[in-house]
């Protein structure tokens, strides 16, 4: 067996602990240092690790560079820490999500990744939580027949959970080309205190090559499911609509499949243990792609084509048509939006 | 009692109206009306109809019909319908979509309170048998609740939007939406009978917090596998228990948990249009018979549909979310981008002007 791999984490806020918690349980993966501009962050770490931690992750490159940098920094410094990484030559980077703050920053990262033979990964860890992988197979193995509605909904926002969702719906769609979007924001203002600075609400319309359409519905004004009337960030559903039937699927409750080759509701997953140990999943792939080779399902080529979307809606909100991605689409729609604060 | 009909409108939707006469005992086709005398003529040798006019008031005076069938453009109605109605014509049957204009909704309303006559929108699927049935099914609970309704077709929204948005609300049971967000593009839409963008998409909230997704354009879902333009109307519902689906030409039927089997039966739009149009006719006189049997698709649930409709339009204007509440009021949610704004007095003509000028540019 190779030796472990040596992994650092970047930015050592509230969202690192799932990070930490994660790569200190699979054999293989050893943090070996840690960077954050904030004193509470390092503290974070040291209370944790007795590894170096560093306040600048400049710093950290200089003194040992890791095999895999953990940027779970907020989105803004991403572009940065990831070039960085990138010019120091790590084998592989995980990006929490949204991978990046603008479209453009976002295509910049994978193109550097991809030319320098570096991994670049974005931490959508759905795509390992059992409700998921339940859904996923039950469409390829044609249990709803050919499918041709994607519905998400989630409380998160756009830029927050957004992402997954629009993730979720690439994956289970099997990667499709995206024709067009189209896109509705509201409630700017309260979406300015949120994690990731963008509209508090957000409806977007995605249409596929293969004649299929998504339908995605994020944020506070979201339908919320109704078996689950009180929790809020638990609250991301992926429907699949299919000419034979359909799959339901919610975070860290379960997989729920109506289809002709079964007798009403069928449930494929139920729980939240699996969800609870999708980031060790993330992971445990991670290390045996760099390990082994293979492409990891949170490539971020595939991850990519989702931040597109994301912004394709932002800059269809804001032009009020519908639009189709393109390398001149306009990277700033999402920041014109905001306005000053 | 017999019933004395005419139709207004000698074109090719006046013959799907009165081809089925003949299939109802206790009405008769007796006066037909156009302009276009050839057409008039043919059509009226076509189906046997005695009485040829080219000016509705003679029409109305020498036949005293119970029933007119107002088959003409979509673009004057209520010029038409009030004459009708203030002449003393006991029902009029009035082509979809009801009108083009908000206006023109509420006095049409004004007039048909005033006068008594009924009003009826020829939204004649309501009397396919697969849409009562749904209605039923929902209403039984064997389903849960309703949780998204998923309806598309490739007409536009003035166009195939009225029957969509019709059939939605009477499955649902004529539930009203609360709020609207829509988007909108096509100026060609203007160029077509039914003017109106040609592209909508809405999502619609409902009681319940229930969603409906409404989209009227040829870059709609529709029915996949369906090339006919027009045979593009389709609606899915999903439901705690369930699912149910109702496709124009294919199939409609239900899941349900515990339940073995899929329930599937076919429709047919070619099949189901004949006898659709001849139980709506029929169900007309049964309203006149009887007051306490009314017509499916009279205008306490046919202006909601409109209502709703023209509050898309007025979403996609304002590029916002906003609130549909009853008595014609729409009010802008507090919620829409960068501003809160009030706008008293409704959807007014002037908004669906402005969505189209906001088009053009």
């Amino acid at each position: 067996m190779a030796g472990s791999l040596r992994v650092s984490i970047v930015g050592c806020g509230n969202r690192s602990v799932e990070h930490m918690n994660a790569v200190d349980s699979v054999l293989g993966l050893d943090v070996v240092s840690g960077a954050d501009e904030q004193a509470d962050g390092r503290a974070r770490f040291s209370d944790r690790y007795e590894t170096p931690v560093y306040d600048d992750f400049s710093k950290l490159l200089a003194q040992s560079v890791p095999d895999v940098a953990a940027i779970c920094t907020m989105e803004y410094p991403r572009y940065q820490l990831t070039m960085q990484a990138i010019g120091a030559g790590v084998r592989a980077i995980v990006l929490e999500k949204p991978m990046a703050r603008t479209v453009t920053g976002a295509r910049e990262m994978v193109a550097a990744a991809g030319a320098a033979g570096i991994r670049l990964v974005v931490c959508h860890q759905m795509r390992f939580a059992d409700e998921f992988v339940a859904a996923k197979l039950a469409v390829e193995r044609g249990m709803i027949g050919t499918p041709y509605l994607y519905r998400a909904s989630s409380y998160g926002q756009l830029m927050e959970q957004g992402p997954h969702m629009v993730d979720m719906v690439l994956w289970l769609a099997n990667d499709p080309e995206v024709q067009w979007v189209m896109g509705q924001v509201a409630d700017i203002e309260d979406g300015r205190s949120t994690v990731h600075p963008a509209p508090a609400f957000v409806l977007g319309y995605v249409s596929f090559a293969d004649g299929s359409r998504a339908v995605l519905e994020c944020g506070r004004s979201f339908q919320r499911a109704v078996e689950l009337p009180d929790e809020t960030w638990l609250q991301k559903r992926v429907q699949v609509l299919g000419t034979d039937g359909v799959v339901d699927s919610i975070v860290a409750h379960g997989c729920k499949l109506m289809s002709p080759a079964v007798a009403g509701w069928q449930t494929l997953a139920s729980g939240d243990s699996s969800w609870n140990r999708a980031t060790v999943a993330f992971y445990e792939e991670l290390r045996d792609v760099v390990n082994d080779g293979g492409t990891h399902r949170n490539n971020a080529e595939a991850s990519l084509t989702g931040f597109e979307i994301i912004h394709a809606i932002y800059a269809a909100a804001l032009a009020r048509e519908r639009i189709e991605i393109t390398p001149d689409m306009d990277p700033m729609s999402l920041e014109k939006i905001m306005g000053p604060a | 009692m017999k019933y004395r009909s005419a139709i207004v409108g000698c074109g090719p939707r006046g013959k799907s109206h009165a081809e089925v006469y003949p299939d109802i005992a206790n009405m008769d086709l007796i006066a037909c009306c156009d302009l276009d005398t050839s057409r008039r003529d043919s059509f009226a040798d076509e189906f046997g109809i005695p009485g040829r006019y080219g000016d509705l008031d003679e029409m109305v005076a020498k036949e005293r019909p119970d029933v007119v069938h107002l088959v003409t453009q979509p673009d004057a109605r209520l010029e038409p319908i009030s004459q009708l109605a203030e002449a003393g014509v006991p029902a009029i049957i009035v082509e979809k979509p009801l009108t083009l204009w908000p206006s023109e909704a509420m006095k049409i309303e004004e007039v048909s309170a005033r006068t008594g006559c009924k009003v009826i929108v020829n939204t004649q699927r309501r009397y396919f048998p697969q849409y009562p049935a749904i209605r039923e099914l929902i209403k039984s609970g064997r389903l849960g609740e309703v949780v998204f309704v998923r309806a598309s077709t490739w007409g536009g929204p003035l166009a195939m939007g009225p029957h969509l948005m019709d059939l939605v609300m009477m499955v649902l049971d004529e539930q009203q939406p609360e709020s609207v967000w829509a988007t909108a593009e096509g100026l060609e839409g203007y160029e077509w009978s039914h003017a109106a963008p040609s592209h909508v998409m809405a999502t619609y909230w409902l009681p319940g917090d229930r969603r409906v997704f409404w989209e009227c354009t040829p870059r709609g879902l529709g029915t996949r596998g369906v090339s006919e333009y027009w045979m593009h109307l389709h609606i899915d519902i999903l439901c705690t228990e369930g699912l149910i689906w109702a496709e124009q030409v294919g199939t409609w039927g239900y899941q349900v948990r515990g339940d073995s089997d899929v329930f599937s039966e076919p429709a047919s739009w070619w099949d189901q249009s004949v006898p659709g149009q001849r139980d709506f006719t029929a169900a007309v006189a049964t309203w006149l018979d009887d007051s306490s049997k009314p017509h499916e698709c009279r205008l306490d649930t046919a202006l909601p549909v409109m209502w709703a409709i023209f509050g898309a339009l007025k979403s996609a204007k304002l590029g916002c979310r906003i609130t549909l509440q009853r008595e014609e009021q729409f009010i802008l949610d507090a919620s829409q981008p960068g501003r809160t704004v009030s706008v008293p007095g409704g959807v007014t003509d002037n908004d669906l002007k402005a969505l189209r000028n906001g088009l053009a540019r």
